[in-house]
């Protein structure tokens, strides 16, 4: 009986946590129901409104069923991750619904996809018709890529005034680990400013660049907050079908990249820079291997396009090559090709070459996904050091260290980590690949997609469509997912719920 | 944290891409040639 009250108590301090998420995130809506106001578009008005009351009906009603426990019980790690994981699913059901009345996406499982591409900074889309949606729909789907970058949960630890001592324990849940001051609260505010500072200097430089190139004031300052909102959250969506390839502009290409490259770094190393310590640009592990890693396989890759005559000048290199690159290598999911070109012109050699740069990704505790410059750098440094172990005599004990921030010593518990997770990135890359290869696309383009959704990049080669299986959309939205979340807030999850499964059926077998 | 700190902040880490990029584009204006 005490263990049922417990358990009962473990559901009621989750749903305050996933209540006070909710309602954070759902306030968000407020501004595309203000734009939709303002440029007259009365139907989004009403999609919004009726979105934002399920939302704030929800999460008022989970809040208050947990309230009577948040000053009693203390919150534990098996907490801090089902609150992480269990908050993305329920929001990406109700942030979904605006896009299904919309009427755009076709079913409600598109416009989940959807929902869930743009929280995990993705950037596949299977909304339909882009190109006319609504400046309503555009700002929510925008929002929704920008917010999620840095994590529904640290926004609503932002706001956090009571109850902090359990916010370690779900900002981990939500796949960060590194705290830049040690209030957890105040580093999520950390994590904002530096955002919203980003947000006014690059949608200032993109509004800029988009009247220089053509495009009507409004327009331009709109086209510009979006693009912004996806390259810094290494998002990839665009307001246009055509993604950057839409502007034909080798300027607004060149500011993109500057901002998600700037977008995939460590917020902990961006915190560092802003308080002067510019050397740790160069001494970083993470900056050291993404360097490193983007520049192998830009290399290898224009070689290819030059020497296939795929391009016939540098700069057109550059600009398709380079920039797609990075884009996969940061996770973002820009393209200014169309997806069949990835198949049909860039040759196999050079598809590879993205999809490694897809799955390694950007660094730990940024907007990027993939496995991370963090991990990739960990696992060579211990390669190295298990090879001078085993050249060097038995009884020298050595030390092996790092650079992150600060100093630290390469421990077999860290490696471990590290393995792990790569591990996972990779099980769930091919069996995605498998999965594609099932409903008949080709190993190549399946592998394409499959490291798209499980490095959360958003390139696509053409595998996503409205028209592809169901089970191969249920299967990318679990992949992105999983990705995002780095797994152990989503086996928590699921270990919670088949142990009460399993409980619930042993106690009806005894009955 | 002043503002003095946050804009030398963003102009280094912008500069430091941008010399990134450079540095890319003239191993493309290379291999191009």
């Amino acid at each position: 009986m005490k263990k049922i009250i417990k358990n009962f108590d473990d559901f009621k301090i989750i749903n305050y946590y996933v209540g006070y998420v909710i309602i954070g995130t759902a306030s968000l809506m407020l501004i595309p129901i203000l734009t939709s106001l303002i440029f007259k578009e009365w139907s989004v008005v009403l999609d919004f409104i009726i979105s934002i009351n399920i939302a704030l009906t929800l999460g008022i009603f989970l809040m208050f069923t947990g309230k009577s426990k948040v000053d009693k019980v203390k919150v534990q790690w098996k907490h801090g991750l089902i609150i992480a994981s269990s908050s993305w699913l329920i929001l990406t059901l109700i942030c979904a619904v605006p896009y299904e009345l919309s009427g755009k996406t076709g079913s409600f499982l598109n416009a989940c996809f959807d929902v869930m591409s743009g929280f995990t900074t993705t950037g596949l889309v299977l909304t339909q018709d882009l190109d006319h949606l609504s400046l309503g729909l555009n700002m929510w789907r925008h929002i929704i890529t920008f917010v999620g970058g840095q994590g529904m949960v640290v926004l609503a630890l932002s706001f956090m005034v009571n109850h902090t001592l359990g916010a370690y324990k779900m900002y981990v849940g939500e796949g960060k680990d590194v705290e830049l001051v040690p209030n957890v609260k105040n580093t999520a505010r950390l994590i904002w400013k530096i955002s919203i500072v980003y947000l006014i200097v690059g949608t200032i430089m993109l509004w800029i660049n988009g009247m220089f190139i053509g495009l009507q004031p409004v327009s331009a300052f709109f086209h510009g907050l979006f693009i912004f909102m996806s390259a810094w959250s290494t998002g990839g969506f665009a307001p246009m079908s055509q993604n950057i390839l839409y502007y034909h502009s080798l300027s607004y290409e060149l500011l993109t990249m500057i901002f998600f490259v700037i977008g995939s770094l460590n917020f902990a190393l961006h915190y560092a820079v802003w308080q002067g310590s510019k050397k740790e640009i160069f001494k970083n592990i993470e900056t050291q291997s993404f360097f490193i890693t983007a520049l192998v396989i830009s290399f290898f890759t224009a070689l290819k396009l030059t020497n296939s005559g795929v391009y016939s000048n540098g700069i057109s290199v550059f600009r398709k090559g380079v920039y797609n690159v990075l884009s996969a290598h940061t996770t973002t999911g820009f393209g200014n090709l169309y997806a069949r070109q990835f198949a049909t012109e860039w040759g196999d050699f050079s598809v590879v070459m993205l999809i490694i740069a897809m799955l390694i990704g950007g660094s730990a505790c940024s907007t990027a996904g993939g496995f991370k410059g963090l991990r990739v750098g960990i696992v060579f440094k211990s390669i190295i050091a298990e090879v001078k172990k085993l050249l060097n005599s038995d009884r020298k004990i050595k030390v092996f260290k790092f650079h992150h921030i600060k100093d630290i010593v390469l421990e077999d518990a860290m490696v471990k980590s590290a393995y792990l997770i790569v591990t996972c990135y990779i099980i769930l890359f091919f069996i995605g690949t498998a999965i594609g290869t099932y409903y008949g696309y080709p190993v190549l383009s399946s592998a394409f997609e499959a490291a798209s959704v499980t490095g959360n990049v958003g390139l696509s080669i053409g595998v996503t469509t409205p028209s592809m299986p169901t089970v191969l959309k249920v299967y990318y939205i679990i992949a992105m997912y999983l990705g995002r979340l780095e797994f152990i807030s989503v086996f928590a999850l699921i270990g919670v719920t088949f142990g009460g499964i399993k409980r619930l059926w042993l106690k009806l077998l005894k009955q | 944290m002043t503002n003095k700190n946050i804009i030398h902040g963003v102009i280094t880490e912008i500069g430091y891409t941008l010399l990134f990029l450079f540095v890319l584009y003239i191993i493309n204006m290379i291999l191009a040639r």
